[in-house]
Formats: structure tokens, C-alpha cells, sequence
């Protein structure tokens, strides 16, 4: 994190990493534009053969997280630093032998498989694209069986498949140029309930065997639970707390998690009464809110201020910076959540008096 | 006893198909009470959603053909003229899908929309209707609800677009909304407002709900009784504790301990072996026979019927009740992590 020093077998840095989108307004030579911001001042690091799982809702900043990782898109500003080599600015040459060490599985498994090519030739190409050497037919059906689909499998085409066996496909077309890192957004979130479990299964027994490093991008905390060794949650382009994924989820400290965690039904045999329900919505990007980007629905900051319709100055003035707390925790708030803090009614209290 | 709000009556739904018939939904009955939400769960293709497009004659005319009976308050709904159905749906029945964007006029002010259906339905004045949808904006707590009224659907979030599905639905003070997948397209602390808004609104009026969904997880924080499909038939019915605290049948076991939750760290989940079987080609006997852990051999030639287990608690499954799987799932709450 950022106040450590980096540890050897950390495979994935980012450091102040920032994304702001120009969006146009008026005439295209007009000064003044409206800026996105995107991703806000990230830092993290990633260790070797663990999985690191970023969830937030709709304009988070994950996915643009993710897209830089892949350098799919350039940063404004900060570094990422791919196996202690600074990849921030590389093209060429550098950039093509960096995309055979990381990859990345989309959430779409339809959108992401060119439906003209059979499954073997999906598959292949990331083989051909980089000249490997060798017997790709071979390789092919080894990564087909290794991923669970069958030989016959390897001449048909993307809308003869299942959902989950598309997604085993774009799985083994990751895994063609044996990478090192892998990026998966939303990967089992548009396959039915009894498929996912079998994807989720794939992808851990295959990190253990290839010792692959995972970042996984998601809007469901379950799923993110379930795969990741480290959480980090973030909200309106900035990190508000990364950490150990059981202890985060068990004890989350920023308020914005606790209502993320508690609406995130848990296991249905066990049903919860009741839920933080936030009101309000997650402000536009482009106007954030100012000191705390959480501070106009953060029902702790009504705690402190003790009244319901204002937050204190501090979260209204000042942005809380990534702060270590307890147990490796890092935690972006002023004030955060304590055991006895009853975010369920402060949060009511909230929606049932709009100020 | 008190007629049911909503009660289905062996209703079958079948369409011809190039490559043959295929039975969306195979005799399903179930009940909804007035204050009462039935969730109604399955993965694609199980006939949730198929199930009450019927109900609703929102299929296709001639596409289908529909047996059984759909009683609301008593009277059968599929003997009515589709014109009769018209003063049905929307007036006694709101409906709310699961794209908010697609089911908005996009260039259609949304007080306006609000206040066509209850010009339509009720004959009321412009201004009438114009305060009516304003009233019913504010009592799906949207802020500013007059501002709003004159706003198009572009302008508003998806949350707040669902709300403006939500008040379409009860603008006219139904008595049952039929919720298909709700919440799919919303984010997680917004499906928890939109859960809530739908539960208060159960309560608050007395309203039954039908929510449909893929989602056990959804189906759990707001359902009074559950029922659980696959391949169009019902394979499970009861409360909701009977169902999440006691689920009999291996199908919803294999669901529930299949799924990643919050309370569940790392480690293998259990997945129910292979895929859902085409509707076409249904197996004989029992349809998840062959993707069913606990199988016995007339499991495979022999169709079960729905049995009870408890008052409560029906399940659609030939293996001994001792002899089918013990989960994780079925294991009483709190007792331990997988």
C-alpha cells in the first residue's frame, strides 16, 4: 500500500493512477469542457498468485481501472508498474510483449467471440497475433480440455455454445499465451446461477496450477467475496478502503462498504431484517461532490454531525486520503464505522427527512 | 376460507416451434394472498417469466396455447375477451419490468406517461390525471416529484426510472404488481431502495406481489412464499424459511450451494453438474434426473409430482427425503463456514 515499501513478489503497482475524460460541451475549440473523473488518484499493489477484486456500482471507476491495467486506455496521470517495470507510456514492440503477460476475460461472452470463427480459431489467435512457434492445433486442444470443453468442440461456432461454455472459451483464449496476470470483468455475471459456480471453480483451480495472479472487477460483492484474497471497494473514481477480504466484508470500516456489505443479501438461509438503505444516488462524475465524494449520503457523517440533513465541515471540505487503520486496512474516511454506530436508522432517518 | 388474490389453476403454456413443442410451463399452480410477495425463482428458460405473460394475455394472440385457470379474486382471466383484459391489466394488475429504459416513452414527459394510463383507465381530466401521477411519484419517493413530472426518461437515473415504472404500476391502486426481475439492471444499493419501496408498498396497501427472478439472493430478503422452477415445472413450493432454511429438493440445494455469498470465503463452491436441459428435448421421468446428485432409477423414467412435505411445503422429487443430499444449504444457519 502506499505507505509500505513495495515487497518483492508484488507483480501489479499503480501509483496516483487518474483518469479524467474530456466530454464535449459547445463548440469543439471552446475552453471550456467538462472533465469525467473518472478514476481519482489510485494506488495499490497486487502479489503474485493472489487476486485482488475491485467492486463498486455504475461510475466507480473500476472498469477504466481495469482498461489502464490492460492499457487498453492511457492514464492522465500516475504510473502502473507491470513486474517492477514502469508500463505507464511503452508502445511497440514493449507494449505487444507486455499484452502476452497480461490479459483480460470480458463479462459478455457473446460480444467478446468473433461469431465468424470457430471456437479452435478464437482460441488460436492470440497465438498467431504474437507469432508463437509450434503446433497451435495442439495447443488448442490441450487449453479447450483444460478449460472443459470436449475435441468436437473445436470446430463450431460461438452461438452453438452455452453461456458458461463461451465464457470457458474466452477463458481459454486468455490463457493461450500463457500470461501471467489476468483481468476479468464481470466474468460470471451474465451466466445463470448453476453455470457460475463452475466458472468461479475453473478459475481458482486454474490460478493455483499456473500460479496466476487475478484481478477481478465486479458490482456483486458475493462473487468478489468468494474469489479474492484482497477487497478494494471503490466509489465515484477513488478507493475508499482496501483490505483482507474477510475482514473487510466482516467488518467494514468505511461507511459506504458497511451499506454495500448490508445490501448484499447473504446467504438466503439466513435472511437479515434489515439493510443500510441508502438514499440518494451516486452523484455525475463530472461534478463530484466536494471533500468526501460519499459525504451527501453517508449516514455516519450524520452521526457526527448530529443532524440529518449536513455533514460535518471536514467531509464537506477536505478528501479523506487512503489511510492505513488496523490489521493492514487502509480506509479513505474521516470518521470511520465503529461497532456500536447504528448506520441502519441514521440512514433512515436520512430518507425519511430529505433535506 | 377467504378467496385468494391471485390463484393459478394448472396452467400450461405450450408453442409450436419449427423443431416441435416445446411446454414453456407444465401444470403449474400457486397462490397469492393479498399483503403477501410470492417469489417465483428459476434460471433462463425455467417459464418464470413465460408463466405470468400469460396470466397477463401478454403473449402473442395465437402464439401459445394456454391451459388451466387464472383466478383473480375468483373470476378466471383467461375466459375474458382480450379487450376485457385491457381494464385488467394496469387497473387491477401493475406491472413492472425489468428495463426501465425500454418500457418509458423517450419522448414522452414521464407525468405525462403516469397520466395517459389514468386518463385512459379512469376517464379523469388532464389536470386530475396530471396531480394523480404527481401523487404517485411522491409515493415512490421520488424528491421534487413535480420538477420530475416534466422531465424525460433520458434525464432521470436508472433508479429513478424504475421509481417512474414502479408508480405507472400503482397509479391506479392495484391490487397485485407483477414484478419481473425488478431489480436486475440496478445497481446493489439501489435494488436494496427499489426492494424496500417494493415492500413498503406491499405493506403500506396491502398489495400481493408476484417478483420474478434469477435471484435467490433478491427472492430471499423479500418474499413471503417461494416457489422454484425448472424447466416449467414446479419443482418446490413453500414459505420462504421452508425454502432457504429446509430446501427438500435437490434442485434448490444444488442452487443454494452453489451460489457465492458474503458470509462464504474462499474455496470450492459445489455446482450442480452440467446444464439445463432444452425444453424440446425433455428428459423422460423427473427433468433434472440428469444433472441430479441424489438420482434413483425411476427417477429416470417415472415424473414426480409435487408431494407435501410439511402444511407448508410441497417438493416435486421420487428419492426418499433421507436419501437426497445433505448441503451446506440445508444445514441449520450459523453453523459453520464450507
Amino acid at each position: 500500500m502506499s505507505q509500505t515499501p513495495p515487497t518483492t513478489d508484488e507483480i501489479l503497482r499503480l501509483d496516483h493512477l487518474t483518469k479524467h475524460f474530456p466530454v464535449g460541451r459547445g463548440l469543439l475549440f471552446s475552453r471550456q469542457r467538462d472533465i469525467v473523473h473518472a478514476v481519482e488518484d489510485v494506488t495499490l499493489g497486487v502479489t503474485k498468485g493472489t487476486t485482488l477484486g475491485i467492486v463498486g456500482e455504475s461510475g466507480s471507476g473500476k472498469t477504466t481501472t481495469a482498461r489502464m491495467i490492460t492499457r487498453l486506455i492511457e492514464p492522465t496521470s500516475g504510473t502502473i508498474a507491470f513486474d517492477g517495470l514502469d508500463i505507464s507510456n511503452i508502445d511497440g514492440a514493449r507494449l505487444r510483449a507486455l499484452r502476452r503477460r497480461i490479459q483480460i476475460v470480458f463479462q459478455d461472452p457473446s460480444g467478446s467471440l468473433n461469431p465468424r470463427r470457430t471456437a479452435g480459431q478464437i482460441v488460436a489467435q492470440p497465438l498467431r497475433v504474437h507469432d508463437i512457434p509450434g503446433d497451435h492445433s495442439q495447443r488448442v486442444a490441450e487449453l479447450m480440455a483444460r478449460v472443459g470443453l470436449s475435441p468436437e468442440h473445436i470446430t463450431r461456432y460461438p452461438h452453438e455454445f452455452s453461456g458458461g461454455q463461451r465464457q470457458r472459451i474466452g477463458i481459454a483464449r486468455a490463457l493461450a499465451l500463457d500470461p501471467e496476470l489476468i483481468i476479468l470483468d464481470e466474468p460470471v455475471s451474465a451466466l445463470d446461477v448453476s453455470v457460475q459456480a463452475h466458472i468461479l471453480n475453473l478459475l481458482d483451480d486454474l490460478q493455483r496450477e499456473r500460479h496466476l495472479t487475478y484481478v477481478v472487477i465486479s458490482h456483486d460483492l458475493g462473487v468478489i467475496r468468494h474469489i479474492s484474497d484482497q477487497i478494494a471497494v471503490m466509489y465515484l473514481g477513488r478507493i475508499v478502503e482496501m483490505g483482507a477480504a474477510s475482514g473487510l466484508v466482516d467488518h467494514p470500516m468505511h461507511p459506504y462498504s458497511a451499506a454495500l456489505v448490508s445490501a448484499t443479501p447473504s446467504h438466503p438461509g439466513r435472511r437479515q431484517s434489515q439493510r443500510i438503505v441508502l438514499g440518494g444516488e451516486i452523484p455525475s462524475p463530472i461534478t463530484p461532490p466536494s471533500g468526501c465524494a460519499f459525504h451527501p449520503r453517508c449516514p455516519k457523517a450524520r452521526l457526527i454531525s448530529g443532524d440529518h440533513h449536513a455533514a460535518p465541515e471536514t467531509c464537506r471540505l477536505h478528501t479523506p486520503p487512503l489511510t492505513p487503520a488496523s490489521d493492514g486496512r487502509m480506509v479513505a474516511c474521516w470518521y470511520p464505522v465503529e461497532a456500536d454506530d447504528n448506520l441502519i436508522d441514521a440512514a433512515h432517518a436520512m430518507t425519511a427527512n430529505p433535506g | 376460507m377467504s378467496t385468494p388474490l391471485l390463484e393459478i389453476r394448472g396452467l400450461s403454456v405450450r408453442f409450436r416451434t419449427p423443431d416441435g413443442v416445446v411446454c414453456a410451463v407444465d401444470q403449474l399452480s400457486c397462490v397469492v394472498e393479498r399483503g403477501q410477495t410470492l417469489g417465483v425463482v428459476g434460471e433462463s428458460g425455467s417459464g418464470k417469466s413465460v408463466t405470468f405473460l400469460a396470466a397477463l394475455q401478454l403473449l402473442p394472440p395465437g402464439a401459445a396455447e394456454i391451459e388451466g385457470q387464472i383466478l383473480l379474486n375468483g373470476e378466471n382471466l383467461l375466459t375474458r375477451a382480450p379487450a376485457q383484459m385491457q381494464a385488467v391489466r394496469g387497473a387491477r394488475i401493475g406491472m413492472i419490468f425489468q428495463d426501465p429504459m425500454s418500457a418509458l416513452h423517450p419522448l414522452m414527459r414521464v407525468g405525462d406517461q403516469i397520466a395517459e394510463i389514468v386518463r385512459t383507465h379512469a376517464g379523469a381530466s388532464r389536470a386530475k390525471a396530471h396531480a394523480r401521477a404527481v401523487a404517485a411519484l411522491r409515493s415512490v419517493g421520488i424528491p421534487n416529484p413535480d420538477t420530475r413530472a416534466r422531465q424525460y426518461p433520458h434525464e432521470l437515473s436508472g433508479g429513478m426510472r424504475q421509481r417512474v415504472i414502479i408508480a405507472m404500476a400503482i397509479v391506479l391502486e392495484p391490487e397485485l404488481i407483477i414484478a419481473d426481475e425488478p431489480t436486475t439492471a440496478l445497481d446493489t444499493t439501489v435494488e436494496a431502495q427499489i426492494l424496500e419501496l417494493i415492500d413498503e408498498l406491499k405493506v403500506r396497501r396491502g398489495i400481493g406481489v408476484v417478483l420474478v427472478s434469477h435471484s435467490l439472493a433478491t427472492i430471499s430478503s423479500v418474499a413471503d412464499t417461494v416457489i422454484v422452477m425448472y424447466a416449467g415445472r414446479v419443482v418446490e413450493y413453500g414459505t420462504a424459511s421452508d425454502i432457504f432454511s429446509d430446501p427438500t429438493h435437490p434442485y434448490t440445494q444444488g442452487l443454494l450451494s452453489s451460489i457465492p455469498t458474503i458470509d462464504h470465503g474462499r474455496g470450492h463452491l459445489v455446482p450442480i453438474p452440467g446444464s439445463p436441459p432444452s425444453l424440446i428435448d425433455l428428459p423422460a421421468g423427473c427433468s433434472f434426473a440428469p444433472r441430479c446428485v441424489a438420482r434413483i432409477e425411476m427417477c429416470t423414467t417415472e415424473r414426480p409430482t409435487l408431494t407435501a412435505r410439511t402444511p407448508t411445503h410441497v417438493d416435486a422429487c421420487l428419492v426418499p427425503p433421507s436419501a437426497r443430499r445433505i448441503t451446506p444449504a440445508s444445514v441449520p444457519a450459523g453453523t459453520g463456514d464450507q
